[in-house]
């Protein structure tokens, strides 16, 4: 199955079990994300969105409940097998670009791809394929620091793009942008949801961005309102 | 994913200097110590010749006897004993007064002394071999007997320019009120070919019963024992000095084995100076790595989270942490093979860079670098990207 489809049943995340500040981040969450959805999470901050969007990435597991990537259950997968999960059908995107100092943008994209073990030319193509589509022609020798806030995030939208997954999962992606710019990325993103059909998932807390996605899940207390 | 290591490396480009330069100097000194130690003991070696199975035995201090013919016969029914030769040694005062026509002289500055080995015709061959020709003139012979003749190793005629025909004096003193002096001359009736046994090479051989005449003294203070296999040297060398008080035996070779084992121990304490220094220089790596993962942290973080295994971050700090300490050991290599060719100049010791030390060198600073890397390494591929991400 490669369809872009998210279903979460019945989640629960609790922090330091039986501690005396044990805390329950999730109870008891459903939702379904089918292929080339766009959905916005929203929720005042400590509602368990950032929780959901890491169980969702595979960088977490969960208490209780599964988490269904393209039909496969993240429970049952090992160290590696989730590495992959997450180099080659998710795509990430943070409000702090995130992307490595010391590389170039060139490098920056490069690096999924590398980690995937593609050959270099494969990957000169893609590279160059995404610097193109993301109008960052000119930029590829560039360090991080030497690109304002809407390239870095371009290269990062690149980065998450570059094996070519179907679901994007981004964190506040405009939050560190200011309004013009931050409007350009999302058009951008919207842009990939609607051409490629990518299911796009945007954690947020801005309500003119959760309002331009199909989609608005709104947490609270762990629980979807 | 080494050009990333690479570029990590470069980064910092001091502290990372700073390490090369730690792990360099302590391969350089491993080098430069063990270079010192392989020529120490050629030297050794070399300056012993090969002088192999003969074992010296000589009147015991104590003794003014000199040795009995009884204990010269029980020495010969030693085991591995194949002949005891009886030697005379006897040192020549070095003439000050100038004598004309003489051709007596003594070469080098300030002169040198000389020993005359005297021995019984009859010994000759057990004693210098009997395949041992010589160079010029003839060796000694039954008919010399009670003759004034001498034939020289070839280092003693070319230390002391001696050709044949020469004549040397020695001056015999006689103990008493008066302290008479009387010289005698001894030709040079031959001069033997080089053996590489300095005890046949740095001798001059008379007629052990000219000397006992002329100096009216008949004790034996001094055997020579060859035996018959070099590796028994030691164990015979014990038996004889076991068999009688009257003699103390010594054989050149083992001292030559206590010099090697005596420098091999020095060897050891080196090394392990050269050792410590070199982990010191491994701990610096290990600082420099645990400092660049902590740097790093978010970085590692995001690796993880857009799809790096664990594995890719280990490997990727071991290489960076290997990478550092193999451009340390190279670089300690050059500073290792530089700073033997100085001590090489401008002292005497002899330096010798084996193939073995270098790969040594080499095979160290890997295993260090690696060694090192492996905690830091292990670290940064456990770290969680969730907790990187929210708090860095």
């Amino acid at each position: 199955m490669n369809n872009g489809e998210i279903v979460c049943t019945g989640l629960v995340k609790t922090y330091n079990v039986g501690q005396p500040n044990e805390f329950k981040a999730l109870r008891g969450l459903d939702l379904t994300l089918s292929e080339g959805e766009c959905a916005s999470i929203i929720g005042p901050s400590g509602s368990g969105k950032s929780t959901l969007l890491n169980l969702m990435s595979c960088l977490d597991t969960p208490t209780e409940g599964e988490v269904y990537i393209e039909g496969i259950d993240i429970n049952s997968l090992n160290g590696f097998e989730k590495a992959r999960l997450r180099r080659e059908k998710l795509g990430f995107i943070f409000q702090q670009f995130n992307l490595i100092r010391g590389m170039t943008s060139y490098e920056n994209i490069e690096l999924p791809m590398r980690f995937k073990g593609l050959p270099p030319k494969e990957r000169k193509k893609r590279v160059t394929e995404l610097l193109d589509l993301f109008g960052l022609e000119g930029k590829e020798r560039n360090k991080p620091t030497e690109l304002s806030g809407g390239e870095q995030q371009r290269v990062a939208i690149a980065r998450a793009l570059a094996n070519n997954p179907k679901i994007i999962l981004a964190d506040e992606p405009t939050g560190n942008l200011d309004t013009k710019t931050g409007e350009k990325i999302m058009d951008l993103l919207l842009r990939l949801n609607q051409e490629e059909k990518k299911t796009l998932v945007i954690v947020t807390h801005d309500q003119r961005i959760a309002q331009q996605t199909c989609k608005v899940v709104e947490i609270q207390d762990g629980r979807i309102k | 994913m080494i050009d990333v290591a690479l570029k990590n490396v470069f980064r910092q480009r001091v502290r990372s200097g700073l390490t090369i330069l730690g792990i360099a100097i302590g391969i350089g000194l491993i080098l430069a110590l063990g270079a010192i130690g392989e020529g120490l003991n050629k030297q050794i070696r070399e300056s012993f010749g090969d002088i192999a199975g003969v074992i010296d035995v000589r009147a015991d201090f104590e003794n003014d006897e000199g040795i009995s013919d009884d204990v010269i016969e029980g020495i010969k029914k030693i085991d591995g004993v194949t002949s005891v030769v009886p030697v005379g040694e006897y040192q020549i005062r070095r003439g000050s007064r100038g004598m004309g026509g003489m051709m007596f002289r003594f070469g080098g500055v300030g002169g040198a002394s000389m020993t005359f080995t005297g021995i019984f015709p009859e010994d000759q061959d057990y004693l210098i071999g009997e395949h041992i020709i010589a160079e010029e003139g003839r060796k000694l012979d039954e008919s010399d007997d009670r003759e004034y003749v001498v034939v020289l190793g070839s280092t003693t005629a070319e230390n002391q320019y001696l050709n044949l025909g020469d004549e040397i004096e020695y001056e015999r003193r006689e103990d008493g009120e008066d302290e008479e002096i009387e010289s005698y001359y001894f030709e040079v009736i031959g001069i033997l070919e080089e053996t590489g046994d300095s005890s046949i090479d740095e001798a001059a051989f008379v007629l052990l019963r000219t000397m006992q005449e002329l100096e009216d003294d008949e004790t034996i203070t001094s055997l020579k024992v060859r035996i018959s296999d070099v590796e028994l040297v030691e164990t015979i060398t014990e038996d004889i000095n076991y068999y009688s008080d009257e003699v103390m035996a010594s054989s050149p070779l083992s001292m030559v084995r206590n010099m090697e084992s005596t420098l091999s121990t020095l060897q050891m304490a080196v090394y392990g100076i050269a050792a410590i220094s070199l982990l010191v220089g491994g701990i610096g790596v290990m600082n420099t790595m645990i400092m660049s993962v902590m740097e790093r942290r978010r970085e590692i973080g995001v690796m993880k989270a857009i799809g790096a295994t664990t594995t890719t971050i280990l490997i990727q700090v071991l290489e960076e942490s290997a990478f550092l300490s193999g451009i340390g050991g190279l670089t300690g290599l050059m500073l290792g093979y530089a700073s033997t060719g100085i001590i090489t100049q401008y002292t005497t010791f002899t330096t010798i860079l084996t193939p073995e030390l270098i790969s040594l060198g080499l095979g160290f600073s890997v295993i260090l670098g690696m060694g090192a890397g492996l905690y830091p390494a292990w670290s940064a591929s456990q770290l969680d990207p969730i907790e990187v991400l929210r708090y860095e």
